[in-house]
């Protein structure tokens, strides 16, 4: 096809390559789109920044030539990447991942008001720089309740709040007041509702919207891997590779007020009433499972979703070896859900 | 007021700006003390008391950062419904009226925001004010590519400025461009672009028309923005080329198929000519849009002084939000 033996191959910046077990992805995270390879391409493409398209054929012996030429001409068609007789102009990304946030968000149980004290949790977090909360309420609280509760919030660091509300049957009507009151409430969930469905606000320029769901959640509800739930910017994919996209710089308040990586998991790290938020996350025993990511977890290191996947599953050791207790229904070896 | 004003490091910006976030996050976390003055609205939120009384022996601060100043919006126009007389003249002459009101702020906020000492400005509230043909005369002296460009009044030094350039000619704005919205309740919104100048146009064109630009036609292999911060290019390649929606202007987006974007380096040389534009311009951090054409001429088309980092940073994973933070805390420890 192309015959110039200077020419190099280049993704675009957006599209990661990663290997699995069985299969290969491309991760385009601008078109938010993720397309199975074969494992070899991949390879070529991690070959790419260094060698020219005739040198990496030369390494796999000519042995594939024609399906390099092909793969790297249908990549360049669908927008992936793209030729290039001038490499160093087109250096690789940096794949560092750096926050300037010690705590970039918490999870905050709340069962009911007397269980620990969520102001000063609230504070303590401010303090800290964290950039997102989210709140679940597991028992019916009013709205009146919960504006007053998140009144510390309102002069705060925070930069958004999610909220889940056991239906306390008010109308979608206060919550959106309540929104309109503080405008880093971005998200609102209504569970444990009879009806199941979503209202918009009707004032113009106003993107909210409450979702009821007839879902319950409940003390320590774990998250379920989907594929569909799969989120991926350059910042969640760099950060994958060295940090447990789950875990990493979270914090988790159970329902009885006590500090965990997240709330389904069973080790605690104190009650909110006697240790500071900030000694905790700073604390080599709640950071370790920060740092164990996928590439260090059996079956994960083997997916192709691995700097996608957010599970926040607790991780046990077994002989040196980690795994996760919550384990999903992807088999990287097969390449099927189950 | 007496107490001292434990600030160092002075930043104007708006609000609900994830850029400033980002960089006063880092900041923060560098331990750095900041004070974030909101122009929104033409007013300073919550800390006018403090300096609104600019005299001399003011507190120094370590650093100062212009990042986003906000100019008069329509919203804010005066509308002459308090007016008890003259209201039809008043309201007649509204652009008139606003124009003043407009030139009364300005001179009072330039004055304002200049009497903010520090050894270390990052946008100088000063330059930000660019003649862009100043610009573009300035970078051909320093070496640079520069398209072929022609202002006039005149159709018949166009036609002969079409005659010289085979690959045909743009129309653009000589300064901003213009950006502005509709009426209710559709309120589109209107903004000129980049626009080729085809000899059918040409030959519809009065024989004079107002002040207007015009510059070769550049075949474009793909932009390339260069970020520039206290001597360091950050760069990256926009290919969009490959659609004819965007193959002019990158101001007109295609959401369906955006925009492509790589890493991407000039070369030494290059690089050193941005970084003598700069100096001569007397700008420590800008964004620089440069055209790569097909024959392989790197071509430099503008600098916008208050650049979008942003835009950068993310896809190229520059961290340029660190660095703007490590400049201005750099003599934090006093
Ligand atoms: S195998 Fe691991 S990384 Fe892959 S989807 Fe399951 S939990 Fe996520």
């Amino acid at each position: 096809m192309r015959s110039d033996l200077q020419l190099h191959f280049r993704l675009y910046n957006a599209c990661f390559p990663v290997k699995g077990a069985e299969m290969g992805l491309i991760c385009d995270v601008q078109r938010k789109e993720a397309f199975h390879i074969p494992n070899l391409l991949v390879e070529v493409l991690e070959k790419a920044y260094d060698h020219s398209v005739e040198s990496i054929k030369g390494q796999f012996h000519h042995q594939y030539d024609e399906g390099i030429d092909a793969y790297l001409g249908e990549l360049a068609k669908l927008g992936i990447g793209f030729f290039t007789s001038q490499p160093e102009a087109f250096p690789a990304m940096d794949l560092t991942w750096e926050s300037p946030l010690e705590v970039y968000s918490a999870i905050l149980e709340i069962e009911s008001a007397g269980n620990y004290d969520v102001a000063d949790v609230l504070r303590q977090l401010d303090r800290l720089g964290c950039a997102g909360l989210q709140l679940r309420f597991l028992r019916p609280f009013s709205t009146r309740e919960i504006g007053d509760l998140l009144a510390p919030t309102k002069n705060s660091r925070l930069k958004f709040i999610e909220l889940y509300i056991a239906d306390n049957g008010e109308a979608a009507e206060n919550l959106f007041r309540l929104a309109e009151g503080n405008r880093r409430i971005v998200s609102l969930v209504v569970h444990s509702s009879k009806m199941a469905g979503l209202v918009a606000s009707e004032k113009p320029g106003e993107p909210l919207q409450v979702v009821f769901t007839d879902q319950v959640v409940g003390r320590g509800q774990p998250d379920v891997v989907r594929p569909e739930d799969f989120v991926a910017s350059i910042s969640i994919i760099t950060e994958a590779m060295q940090f447990n996209i789950g875990l990493n710089r979270k914090i988790s308040v159970d329902a009885d007020g006590f500090i965990r990586n997240y709330v389904s998991h069973e080790t605690g790290f104190g009650h909110v009433s006697g240790v500071k938020i900030q000694d905790v996350a700073r604390s080599a025993g709640f950071q370790e499972k920060w740092l164990l990511h996928n590439d260090r977890i059996e079956k994960c290191r083997d997916c192709q979703y691995r700097y996608l996947c957010l599970s926040n599953s607790d991780i046990v050791e077994e002989d040196g070896k980690y795994y996760k207790k919550d384990t999903c229904r992807f088999d990287p070896y097969a390449n099927i859900w189950r | 007021m007496s107490a001292a004003i434990p600030v160092r490091h002075l930043v104007f910006s708006t609000a609900y700006d994830p850029s400033t976030d980002h960089v006063l996050d880092w900041m923060a976390s560098m331990g750095g003390q900041f004070l974030r003055l909101n122009t929104n609205n033409q007013y300073i939120e919550k800390e006018d008391a403090l300096i609104s009384a600019p005299a001399p022996g003011m507190e120094k601060f370590r650093s100062i950062w212009f990042r986003k100043i906000c100019g008069l919006a329509r919203q804010d126009w005066i509308l002459g419904d308090s007016l008890r007389e003259d209201r039809k003249a008043f309201r007649e002459n509204l652009d008139f009226f606003n124009q003043y009101i407009e030139r009364e702020r300005k001179t009072f906020y330039d004055y304002f925001y200049r009497s903010f000492q520090s050894e270390r400005i990052l946008s100088p509230y000063e330059p930000i004010q660019l003649n862009k043909l100043d610009v573009l005369r300035l970078a051909a002296a320093t070496g640079m590519d520069t398209p072929k460009t022609l202002v006039t009044r005149k159709k018949d030094v166009l036609e002969r400025f079409r005659a010289e350039i085979p690959q045909g000619v743009i129309n653009k704005s000589i300064a901003e461009h213009l950006f502005f919205e509709g009426p209710p309740p559709e309120k589109n919104m209107y903004s000129n672009y980049t626009e080729e100048i085809t000899d059918e146009i040409i030959r519809e064109m009065p024989d004079t028309f107002d002040f207007s630009l015009f510059q070769e036609k550049l075949d474009k292999a793909f932009e390339a923005r260069v970020f520039y911060l206290d001597g360091a290019c950050y760069s990256m390649a926009i290919f969009s080329q490959d659609n004819t929606r965007t193959s002019l202007d990158f101001r007109r987006y295609d959401k369906k198929n955006p925009n492509r974007l790589a890493n991407f380096r000039l070369d030494e040389r290059q690089e050193a000519q941005v970084h003598s534009l700069m100096q001569q311009l007397g700008l420590n951090t800008g964004s620089l849009d440069l055209v790569r054409t097909r024959d392989g001429r790197m071509v430099f088309l503008e600098v916008n002084p208050a650049g979008q980092f942003g835009m950068v940073s993310q896809p190229c994973n520059y961290h340029l939000e660190k660095r703007i933070a490590s400049f201005l805390t750099a003599g934090n420890e006093r």
